[in-house]
């Protein structure tokens, strides 16, 4: 099929790159060009945004008390903008549940989340005792309310769950995918969530955790086996230190 | 018979009544204003590429200095058992500027993008020691933070405008 040069209206050959009687650039690629360019630009700035954002509001939480009224008002906060941050960009909705469920790969997730909170709750709690001589624990905040367990799980494993995958294995992952390709969209997604954790030291583990959780993402194209292994793995650090193993 | 000709600069076939390449748009049998747009306009790309070229590079070298004053300052502290626990943090900082570099080696944005990110987390998180220490060295850190900038602009430009020139068969 043949096709026409917009500028000066000479028959030239289809999906031609340059016209051959006046030499301009076929206005198709250069639409294309731009609309690239622009996808690629919101994106940047979406990403750029949340990100400082994020930070931002982090240091302010680092730097407030931790009791369990602050620790609720924190919650909501960072999971209104995650939410606001997902509806601004609407196509990572589809992308919560996968078509089908397939029950074996809903069973390795959980034993995963199990196994990485075992490693992990072992190994951060050796390293925190060698280098600072004191080891972090989440029950504390929760032992003057009314029912500590059901608190603590809802808190720590269900919200972050939800909200965290909806932020980094869906806004964020979505964002880079667009500006640099899939490969960098893991690798970025798990970078920003182990910075967000505002620790050095637990970047050793939640990297490679982050990489996990993103990798699933691209490989079945939803964050819902994300979100049962972040789960799993946050209730169990609960559990094993509710009932007292490390 | 027609005779078929090759265009000079990406040696695909023209047709006879071509004045322009339609692959690579240079002016085969344009007279010479033709023939001297078509070179400023792949110089003036070409200036661009170089231009992000070195903008990529000052980030480099920005990342060079970071991870030899964190790997320098970590093992310093690593001596003293007051510090320790600091020295580590400076090495694994070490580790991860590091690790950024091999990435903008990779993908130069997403590479300047995270160890900009981190190197503003890094910025911030003073505030845990105390706050006024973020405008220690503040005109240090501006200029870090343009280099960083001017980075991040860069590398999309390096990619659009090298696209182009590819496009143009002019590299």
């Amino acid at each position: 099929m043949k096709e026409v040069c917009r500028f000066c209206n000479s028959e030239q050959a289809a999906s031609f790159k340059f016209c051959s009687q006046c030499g301009r650039r076929n206005t198709q690629l250069q639409e294309k060009d731009e609309k690239t360019e622009n996808k690629y630009r919101r994106n940047l700035q979406y990403l750029s945004v949340y990100t400082l954002f994020s930070i931002i509001l982090l240091l302010v939480e680092a730097l407030t008390d931790t009791t369990f009224e602050i620790l609720v008002i924190w919650t909501v906060l960072f999971a209104l903008i995650d939410i606001i941050f997902a509806v601004v960009q609407p196509g990572i909705w589809h992308k919560v549940f996968p078509k089908s469920l397939r029950p074996e790969l809903i069973l390795l997730m959980i034993l995963i989340g199990i196994v990485t909170a075992v490693v992990v709750s072992y190994s951060v709690s050796h390293i925190n005792r060698i280098l600072f001589e004191e080891v972090y624990v989440y029950m504390p905040m929760f032992e003057d309310t009314q029912y500590p367990l059901p608190f603590a799980i809802l808190i720590v494993a269900v919200c972050p769950a939800l909200f965290e995958e909806l932020a980094f294995r869906g806004f964020v992952f979505n964002n880079i995918e667009v500006i640099a390709g899939r490969k960098s969209a893991i690798l970025g997604s798990a970078f920003l969530f182990g910075l967000v954790h505002f620790s050095l030291i637990s970047l050793f583990w939640i990297i490679p955790f982050g990489l996990m959780l993103a990798y699933f993402r691209s490989k079945y194209s939803s964050m819902f086996y994300g979100m049962l292994i972040h789960f799993t793995h946050n209730a169990s650090i609960i559990l094993l230190e509710y009932y007292g193993y490390f | 018979m027609e005779e078929s000709i090759i265009c000079s600069q990406c040696e695909s076939e023209l047709a006879e009544q071509d004045i322009f390449c339609p692959n690579c748009g240079y002016p085969e049998k344009g007279d010479e204003t033709e023939i001297n747009k078509y070179h400023f306009r792949v110089k003036l790309k070409r200036d661009i590429v170089t231009d992000a070229e070195k903008k990529m590079k000052n980030v480099k070298i920005l990342l060079y200095i970071i991870i030899g004053l964190n790997a320098c300052l970590g093992l310093f502290y690593l001596f003293d058992e007051f510090t320790f626990a600091d020295g580590i943090g400076n090495l694994i900082a070490a580790l991860i500027f590091t690790g950024c570099l091999i990435w903008v080696n990779k993908n130069p944005l997403m590479g300047i993008l995270a160890a900009f990110v981190f190197w503003i987390l890094l910025q911030l998180s003073v505030i845990f020691v105390d706050p006024a220490l973020i405008f220690q060295g503040i005109l240090m850190k501006g200029v870090f933070l343009a280099i960083f900038i001017k980075g991040v602009n860069s590398a999309y430009d390096y990619k659009k405008y090298n696209a182009q020139l590819q496009e143009m068969n002019a590299n």
